[in-house]
């Protein structure tokens, strides 16, 4: 009678333990940030002195809840803007003040675009004047600039709180002949433009600054009542007479978030870029509530293995890849834990013939490929007098491919095109993984094997030479086409020339390429400028606002933050698709593990359904070789990260938009992965052997509760005369790995269907002894192995007995056993 | 059970309140920083990308615009912005033209050092040569157009191991303003500067022509001359450019994954430029201690280029921010706040990252005059300024440079002489994906020097690099770069090198292939076999194994099946006494 009631006593309170376990790890959803949020608010202009814009509607599409992000403004019942910026277009800004009545043109981030050859004289400026605005009052021939704290502006130059390269303002917005115009405006959360201090909390519990979007629309007549000079206004919009024609939104901002104290030493972190945006949202809150501060430095997923897998302990660091970390031979586990879900996409500004932004376009792989490997007379140059395009389209503008699948573009002229797809300098895991869909789709893969399209287009040779259809894919994009050609301009040198680099130039990462995309600038050079020091090629400069047409790849994240649209791309079932959350997670779940076990391998050809066929998993790896102190650091950002860290929303610690939150079991696999982290690699691993090191992961595989297993290897030797079991699954695994090469056995551990319910007891009382190892791991590690082993064999004695002895009547039967097992199976 | 419930609850409402807590009441932002505002140097813009990104965890913005050194300048003394980055101070003379010093108070503070470093792109029978050696001279001749072929008798001198074809050398050079240039050229002057007012000369440029941002072109002579740093290492890593070589900061190559020249120094020893050869090298470094000086903290780099220290890198340098010392705009003291809380980061915490961003920790001397300048800037937080609480990576207890001492010394195969090492350089390290020899090292493990065959694959000879293999002892190396085992396939020589390296991985999947399965490619791999399924399937472990395992499904599978069993039994048995 005594000893059943003990277990059951042990059994309830390891289902409770389980059940903590349970509730902490998911992280309700909710508080997601979209785009259109609810928050879209729409202004109406009125009938002014100057002009009558009582038509003219603006919207912008978020104003609560903002950071440092892209909205989308869009309008209606305007005039058609004329010619370089003459007469009608909208010009728009960020202000500052909390006053009901809106800002003042003091407030204003404006005044120092520094763009040139549109727009009148100070239709860019601050310059005001009496001279040239009858209502104007302000005598010092300028407005000046007053952030919330510090000295006004001196002159209408004065970069002192902005500049050319962090402003946010937009000058110059097209309408289109339909009245309609859109754009996407970059706003700047307080950390980020102090000045304005939008979201800025002056003292705790109060209420978030506001800021103001202003809108100020120029009509037909400038200040002075006429039409301007040389068919164009020419006066500031923060002149009185204009000023006062203006539409303004109250923008209200999360409250700027807790940062970390300045000092402390960074544990670093080293890898993917495809974990950028959820990193820099979640390091102000690890290091605010676990205390550590992290590091991290996006580069090459090359990095991250190989700071992973560092068989020196002092090298050893954690590593964000996408492909997983191969230990060497003999060398500790390396643990694999996936924190975030993305994808790469192609995002895209593109304004149609009238000037307004398009949100939607379709790119199949083929023409993905042909973006890729200069196929289009437009992206090598001198393109049209190249024998190797001959008879290929202009530009992807006139592929009839493209046109098929977009038929908006119908008739547009062939030159008003994208400058190839923008794309990085870097290698990475996930290049690779577009490079493996174009493999998996049969027509981009003859064409990049060398068969033309159905329309005669031709593969560019050079990249054929470069065997981009066949495996192993590429990490990176060449550009291998040689061509060069003399420079446009004038007094070009005899020998000047430029090539597929200067045409169509790299960006540095894919951050880099969604700014390029929402600035439309490819960094195109291709003219010749005698009178730069010394001569040379100069930038083209970005597209002309209402003119755009780039198209660059990057990542869900980034094209998330900056508000650009991104491509539809076909998935295995010719299903067309976008980075959403949906997408995202349906992608994954298709995902099978790849060559270690327990690491989702992304494969195009599995994306069926709804699923996004360029999603991508992150995994932290990090090795077990590590200091038990790190390695404690380690777990509890990948805790973190992994728990609360995937709640969606905008702010710190959460998880930006772009990324979907990770699914249960992949969750389970992070937990399980930073209770291996904790526990470390054998207490006594024989390095030359394959045994030790891996039956610490491998046996977690049995019931979930690694660290269980942990304690198996270690503890086999010493133990195996007693429970002559447990002794032999330390054992088994271990030969399992020595099989599979050293990573087959760690991995073993997560690879499990979440059958196991039926082991729950036993499951608990090791999640919970390995959750109290996270805490002080190194002394209470030894007792763990024997804790668990005891647990362990008591599980088994106890499973056993119980049902036998219920089965006798000495005790009821435990009804919450099975109930437990039954909302388990549901779940999974 | 009830129990489980409760607390299961119970740990539910403490997560929200915990989340409530974490997202909820908005509290008082605290003194917030101003945002500042840079540009200058790309030699210096991936470090300085990386700490802007580290910093705004600490809610500082730091906005950096990687423009070239020359419009950095200009861009500070126009007062555009609040601090420019360069590789070189005002007031010299380039191409015969003053670079006016700017009228707002200004100093110079080093940030971070590196080498110049040589990545080229140069393939032998089809295979991707990574231990190209270079001497100055050589360097210089290729440079100006002297040199125009890769088999020149003069370059085939430094690479004995290498069978060097006769393919045209083609100079990328930058087409931009750039603090490279000016460091590239400053050498070249100093050290074979005869050759360089020659090459100017041609060029139509007064003599001597000394240092200059701007690289003059000669018409006729096949030089590439390309935009930024991204450009020239844009250009060279193409396939059609086979026989490029420019000169560009280390790092650019390392995430090109393309070699660099290893080059020879006055020790006779040809030495890659790396952290720690660097931090070696500017241990020679004069720096103009003068603090009247206009030019106070600025380089003399002619120990460093003639330094005789056997592990050091002859075109190692540091770059500067010019920092504004006076309020006059666009500077306001909170800005100077930011701007001093940002360089006492990255003069201590952000010098962790340097060598794998691919430069190298600036040492004590210059941590300790970079945070007097620190001092200088108006609005700067002086008292965070501590040399003991700098995790700078070259500090010591005792005052040398950890970096510096601790830096391995080259091995006999690079010196000077008949034998080459085959170790693969920069970021070439692991083999690309037309490659196929690897230069054999791998980046971690002490394993590199055996590595395997040389680079040149047929050439033979090289590979008698053998002896220095010692290390490969650890074993360890392999797996960490990758690579290493994707060794060449000049026979004998690879072998010695597969042996610490186990298996193969595959550089593109990082899957792990074993010993027969190739990694890709055309070449073959050699590597002692891996005693991979070598053990019979039908020993001890197997049986244990299956033991365990039926166990473990016995755990998880028994109980329920039993209690149902069980309770079936009970069931029908009530069923029948009922009925």
């Amino acid at each position: 009678m005594r000893a059943p009631r003990d277990i059951r006593l042990l059994s309830g309170l390891t289902a409770a333990l389980a059940g903590l376990l349970l509730v902490l790890l998911p992280v309700p959803g909710g508080g997601v940030a979209h785009a259109d949020d609810g928050s879209a608010v729409t202004v109406r202009g009125r009938a002014g002195a100057l002009d009558d814009f009582s038509n003219l509607e603006v919207t912008v599409h978020q104003t609560t809840n903002l950071r440092t992000q892209g909205v989308r403004v869009s309008w209606r019942g305007g005039a058609a803007t004329d010619g370089a910026f003459g007469h009608h277009y909208l010009q728009i800004m960020q202000c500052r003040g909390d006053a009901a009545t809106g800002p003042t043109p003091e407030q204003c981030q404006f005044g120092l675009s520094n763009v040139s050859g549109v727009g009148g004289r100070h239709t860019h400026l601050r310059v005001v004047g009496q001279d040239t605005d009858p209502r104007e009052t302000r005598t010092g021939g300028f407005v000046p600039f007053r952030p919330v704290t510090g000295d006004p502006t001196e002159t209408a130059y004065d970069t002192t709180y902005f500049n050319q390269f962090t402003t946010n303002e937009q000058p110059y917005t097209r309408t289109g002949a339909d009245g309609a115009g859109e754009t996407v405006f970059e706003l700047q959360a307080g950390v980020d433009a102090p000045h304005l201090g939008c979201g800025a909390v002056e003292t705790t519990g109060a209420t978030p600054e506001p800021c103001w979007l202003v809108v100020v629309p120029r009509g037909a007549h400038d200040a002075d009542g006429t039409t301007g000079e040389n068919s164009r206004l020419q006066t500031s919009p923060l002149s009185a007479s204009n000023w006062a024609q203006r539409l303004q939104v109250r923008l209200d901002f999360l409250p700027t978030g807790e940062y970390c104290p300045i000092g402390q030493p960074e544990l670093p972190s080293y890898g993917s870029e495809m974990v950028a945006d959820a990193m820099a949202a979640w390091r102000p809150t690890l290091c605010t509530s676990l205390g550590t501060t992290y590091g991290y430095l996006s580069d090459d997923e090359e990095t991250g293995r190989g700071r992973a897998g560092a068989a020196d302990a002092d090298r050893g660091a954690l590593g964000f890849v996408q492909d997983p970390v191969v230990p060497a031979e003999g060398s500790p586990p390396v643990v694999h834990a996936p924190v975030a879900v993305s994808g790469l996409t192609v995002a895209f500004t593109v304004d149609d013939l009238d000037g307004s932004p398009m949100s939607s376009l379709r790119l199949n792989a083929r023409l993905v490929a042909k973006l890729l490997t200069s196929t289009y007379l437009r992206d090598v140059p001198d393109g049209a007098h190249q024998e190797h395009l001959a008879g290929n389209p202009e530009s992807l503008t006139c592929d009839p491919e493209f046109l098929e699948l977009n038929p908006a573009f119908e008739g547009w002229p062939c030159h008003y095109a994208p400058d190839a797809l923008i794309v990085p300098s870097s290698h990475s895991d996930a290049f690779a993984l577009l490079w493996r869909w174009l493999q998996a789709d049969p027509e981009a893969r003859a064409f990049l094997g060398g068969e033309p399209d159905d329309w005669g287009t031709r593969p560019n040779r050079y990249h054929v030479a470069g065997n981009l259809d066949e495996p192993p894919a590429a990490r990176s994009f060449p550009k291998d086409d040689p061509t060069r050609a003399v420079p446009l301009g004038p007094s070009v040198p005899e020998d000047a020339r430029y090539g597929v680099v200067d045409l169509r130039p790299y960006v540095s990462d894919l951050h880099a390429g969604a700014t390029a995309a929402r600035r439309a600038d490819s960094g195109e050079r291709l003219t010749w400028d005698p009178s730069r020091t010394p001569p040379g090629l100069v930038a083209t400069g970005p597209d002309a606002i209402g003119r755009r047409f780039q198209l660059a790849l990057t990542d869900a994240a980034s094209a998330s933050r900056l508000g650009l649209p991104t491509a539809q791309l076909p998935n295995a079932d010719g299903r067309w698709t976008r980075p959403t959350e949906d997408a995202l997670l349906a992608a994954v779940d298709a995902m099978a593990d790849g060559p270690v076990p327990g690491v989702l391998a992304p494969e195009p050809t599995r994306a069926r359904g709804a699923a996004y066929p360029l999603t991508t998993v992150t995994y932290a790896a990090a090795s077990t070789a590590m200091s038990a102190e790190d390695r404690g650091a380690y777990a509890e950002l990948i805790s973190y990260v992994a728990g609360p860290g995937q709640r969606q929303g905008v702010g710190n610690g959460q998880l930006p938009p772009g990324y979907a939150p990770l699914p249960e079991e992949l969750r389970e696999t992070a937990a399980d992965a930073a209770r291996r982290l904790i526990a470390g690699p054998p207490a006594d691993g024989d390095p030359g052997g394959a045994s030790g090191g891996d039956a610490a992961a491998g046996s977690g595989s049995a019931g979930g509760g690694s660290a269980a297993g942990g304690g198996f290897g270690d503890a086999s030797g010493g133990l195996a005369g007693g429970v002559g079991d447990a002794g032999g699954a330390g054992d088994g695994v271990d030969t399992g790995s020595a099989a599979g090469g050293d990573q087959g056995g760690p991995e073993a551990a997560t690879d499990p269907p979440p059958g196991e319910s039926g082991g729950g007891e036993a499951d608990g009382e090791e999640e919970n002894l390995a959750r109290s190892g996270a805490t002080t791991p190194e002394t209470v590690l030894g007792i763990i192995r024997w804790v668990l082993l005891v647990a362990l064999v008591t599980g088994v004695v106890g499973a056993v007995v119980g049902p036998l002895l219920a089965r006798r009547g000495l005790v009821r039967p435990l009804p919450g056993t099975r109930h437990l097992r039954e909302g388990k199976s549901l779940t999974s | 059970m009830i129990t489980a419930r409760a607390r299961s609850a119970l740990t539910a409402v403490a997560l929200a309140l915990s989340l409530l807590l974490a997202a909820g009441t908005p509290s008082a932002s605290g003194a917030t920083y101003a945002r500042i505002s840079g540009a200058g140097s790309t030699w210096s813009e991936n470090a300085l990308r990386s700490w802007s990104t580290d910093v705004s965890q600490y809610g500082m913005p730091v906005q950096y615009a990687g423009t070239g050194s020359s419009d950095g300048r200009n861009q500070f003394r126009e007062g555009n912005v609040d601090f420019a980055v360069s590789e070189i101070p005002y007031g010299l003379r380039d191409l015969g033209r003053l670079d006016t010093p700017p009228r707002r108070g200004y100093a110079y503070m080093p940030i971070v050092a590196g080498g110049t470093a040589f990545m080229y792109n140069l393939t032998i029978n089809g295979r991707r040569v990574t231990n190209l050696r270079l001497s100055g001279e050589v360097i210089t001749r290729i440079f100006t157009g002297v040199i125009t072929q890769w088999n020149d008798p003069r370059i085939a001198e430094d690479n004995p191991g290498l069978a060097l074809p006769a393919r045209r050398i083609i100079p990328v050079v930058r087409s931009d303003g750039s603090g490279t240039t000016a460091q590239f050229t400053t050498w070249m002057a100093e050290t074979h500067g005869g050759l360089w007012n020659d090459y100017c000369r041609a060029a139509g440029q007064r003599t001597p022509c000394g240092m200059t941002s701007n690289y003059p072109v000669v018409s006729g002579r096949g030089f590439i001359a390309q935009n930024g740093s991204l450009g020239v290492s844009g250009y060279v890593r193409q396939n059609y450019a086979e026989g490029a070589i420019t000169y560009v900061e280390y790092s650019y190559a390392s995430n090109a994954n393309f070699p660099v020249a290893k080059v020879l120094n006055a020790s006779n020893y040809y030495v890659e430029p790396t952290a720690s050869a660097v931090a070696v090298s500017l241990l020679n470094a004069r720096i103009n201690e003068d603090e009247g000086s206009s030019q106070y903290l600025t380089q003399n780099l002619d120990g460093v280029y003639r330094s005789d220290d056997r592990r050091s890198y002859p075109l190692s340098s540091y770059s500067y921010m010019i920092i504004p010392t006076d309020l006059s705009r666009p500077l306001t003291e909170d800005k100077g706040r930011t701007l001093s809380a940002f360089a006492n980061y990255f003069l201590c915490e952000g010098q962790q990252d340097a060598e794998e961003l691919g430069y190298s920790p600036l040492p004590i001397n210059l941590v300790q005059a970079g945070f007097d300048q620190v001092r200088r800037i108006p609005g700067a937080e002086t008292e965070g300024i501590d040399i003991r609480e700098c995790r700078n990576p070259t500090f010591s207890t005792d005052g040398t440079n950890t970096l510096a001492e601790n830096a391995p010394y080259p091995p006999d195969c690079d010196r000077r002489g008949e034998t080459q090492c085959a170790t693969g350089t920069g970021g070439a390290r692991n083999p690309t994906d037309n490659s196929g020899n690897g230069g054999g090292g791998s980046g971690g493990g002490g394993s590199g020097d055996t590595g395997g065959s040389t680079a040149s694959g047929g050439s033979g000879g090289a590979g008698g690099s053998g002896d220095t293999g010692g290390p490969g002892a650890t074993g360890g190396a392999g797996g960490e770069s990758g690579g290493d085992a994707a060794t060449g396939d000049s026979g004998a020589d690879a072998a010695a090198g597969g042996t610490d390296g186990g298996g193969v991985i595959d550089p593109e999947t990082g899957e792990y292939l074993d010993a027969d399965g190739g990694a890709g490619g055309a070449q073959q791999v050699i590597g002692t076999p891996v005693a991979v399924g070598a053990e019979s399937f039908w020993g001890l472990r197997t049986a244990l194994m299956m033991v365990t395992a039926l166990l473990v499904v016995g755990v998880i599978v028994g109980p329920p099946v039993l209690a149902r069993y069980l309770a079936g039994r009970d069931r029908r048995r009530t069923g029948a006494g009922t009925a």
